[in-house]
């Protein structure tokens, strides 16, 4: 046991093909390859059809383009009597597929009493 | 000291930033080669809303300029004309600190809008002169400014929800120095190309002076042509004078003129046409052949019952003969009527008439005598009146023709 030497493998197509591996890694990996990139209006449409009573939402992509990070404001009353927490939660169900897709999420969820004193 | 202090403060642009690196933004010292090269001049601002009063003017300009982060105020400002410019900022970085601050002509800056009344179109037209700045645009220094809430204010009191979307998300962005996507003004009105060559002074290729010489030049021409028209319209109606001036001498009847003496000699042709009428009148009884029948007449009439010299001086003569006197026809008128029936009988035209009838009367019994007499006077009356033959045939007697008729022998007329 001691004089043994394990040596990680990488799993690609070639050591699929020799090992008879399934059709269904393929298919996966193929899906996963053609995704579309999340985009800013993707986001927005998202959370209007989630969240009722919105009243503005700020989505801007930090990543100029790629996709891959975000930061959304959402302000709206729905959120009136709720918890930082809960706020967010209700926002991350609202996007739970594009959040699989992306590098990096912030969220800020305000009520428009609150957000009346942020602006000028 | 102060000679260091001066030199750094003149090798230290403006706009050099914190880490030293110079940006891409104009400055006074390459403010020329900027000028040179940028294209955002003459922007002109379409579609324009109409204004009711130049104050509305400038809310719309800061709805447009504020994204970009231009801060405008107006510069000179009158009843028809609105200039605004780009609030001068002072700004102390890259400045020494020590120094105390920095001449206003390093913080003139370039940018222009001018707002022109058009009185032909009735609308205010907005056109940006000068694109250029000679500083950094920053939204973020802009929403700290007294105007900008302002600004805020009159957009709540509008209720333009839209706008105020629009810079709350902004204002959120630019706190949390979040990248900023400015909307790109536009220019699609077609008009910037007039605008420069009306503010260079430079002159288009259809130069009004021009077109108005070529008209005057067009009128002068026209003017010519009338003048030839005038001058042929005086030529032609000179001979319509002369042939008014030659009526008129006609009219007058000028001896001298040739036609006044051709209308003299229509004059002496009416002359002969009265002697034409007087001759003519003569002639219907003083006729040679009135005169030969009358003598063929009598000789018939006197050969057969006795010839014999007598008869020789009953022949008329043939010469013209005069209309009778008053006197003279009054006696003839009187003679005819008490010596009716000779004279009658005595006619020329009658004399065969009178010879057949003779002969008819030995055939016939003696009643029929009183018949023919009865029947001749009838044919008479009926062809002829008494009184205006008898009137007619005595007008142109004279003695001699009424003598030589008295020295027949009554027996012979009597006879027949």
């Amino acid at each position: 046991m001691t004089g043994e030497r394990i040596e990680k493998v990488k799993i690609n197509d070639e050591f699929a093909k020799s090992h008879f591996l399934t059709t269904q890694w393929r298919e996966t990996k193929r899906q996963r390859h053609y995704k579309m990139p999340v985009t800013e209006q993707g986001l927005r449409e998202r959370i209007e059809s989630a969240i009722p009573q919105v009243y503005h939402i700020i989505v801007t992509d930090l990543s100029y383009g790629c996709g891959q990070s975000f930061d959304i404001v959402v302000v709206s009353d729905f959120f009136q009597g709720k918890s930082k927490l809960m706020r967010s939660r209700a926002v991350n169900k609202a996007v739970k597929e594009e959040l699989q897709e992306i590098h990096a999420f912030s969220c800020k969820c305000y009520t428009e009493e609150e957000w009346s004193k942020i602006v000028v | 000291m102060k000679a260091k202090s001066m030199k750094s403060i003149i090798s230290v642009p403006i706009s050099v930033s914190k880490t030293g690196k110079m940006k891409l933004t104009a400055s006074p010292d390459n403010l020329a080669s900027m000028m040179s090269k940028d294209q955002n001049k003459l922007i002109h601002l379409d579609p324009v809303p109409s204004f009711e009063d130049r104050h509305e003017i400038k809310p719309w300009l800061q709805k447009i300029f504020y994204p970009q982060g231009i801060d405008i105020v107006i510069e000179r400002s009158d009843s028809s004309k609105v200039t605004f410019k780009c609030r001068s900022v002072r700004s102390k970085v890259g400045l020494n600190p020590k120094s105390k601050g920095s001449s206003s002509r390093s913080h003139a800056c370039p940018f222009r809008i001018r707002a022109a009344y058009s009185v032909r179109l009735q609308k205010w037209n907005v056109v940006v002169m000068n694109n250029i700045h000679s500083h950094e645009l920053r939204f973020d220094l802009i929403t700290k400014t007294d105007d900008y809430k302002k600004f805020k204010e009159n957009l709540r009191q509008k209720n333009d929800e839209k706008a105020i979307k629009t810079f709350d998300e902004l204002e959120y962005k630019a706190s949390l120095n979040l990248p900023l996507v400015t909307p790109i003004i536009s220019c699609d009105c077609g008009l910037t190309k007039e605008i420069e060559a009306f503010n260079n002074i430079f002159l288009p290729l259809s130069n009004p002076p021009l077109t108005s010489k070529k008209n005057l030049l067009k009128t002068n021409k026209n003017s010519v042509s009338k003048i030839k028209s005038r001058q042929m319209d005086n030529s032609k109606p000179r001979p319509r004078l002369k042939t008014k001036l030659d009526a008129d001498l006609h009219d007058t009847g000028f001896l001298d003129n040739f036609k006044t003496r051709n209308s003299c000699v229509k004059i002496e042709k009416e002359d002969s046409l009265t002697n034409l009428n007087e001759i003519d009148f003569t002639n219907m009884f003083c006729n040679d052949n009135f005169i030969q029948n009358y003598n063929q007449g009598l000789m018939e009439l006197l050969t057969e019952p006795t010839p014999g010299p007598s008869s020789s001086s009953c022949i008329l003569p043939s010469t013209p003969t005069r209309p009778l006197s008053q006197s003279k026809m009054d006696i003839a008128l009187s003679e005819s009527t008490t010596s009716s029936p000779n004279f009658m009988e005595t006619d020329a035209p009658y004399g065969d008439e009178i010879i057949k009838v003779s002969k008819d009367t030995k055939s016939n019994a003696p009643t029929a005598d009183t018949d023919i007499a009865t029947n001749l006077g009838k044919e008479r009356n009926e062809n002829f009146g008494m009184l205006n033959y008898n009137y007619e045939a005595l007008l142109h007697f004279n003695d001699e023709h009424f003598n030589e008729l008295n020295s027949i022998d009554p027996a012979l007329i009597s006879k027949y």
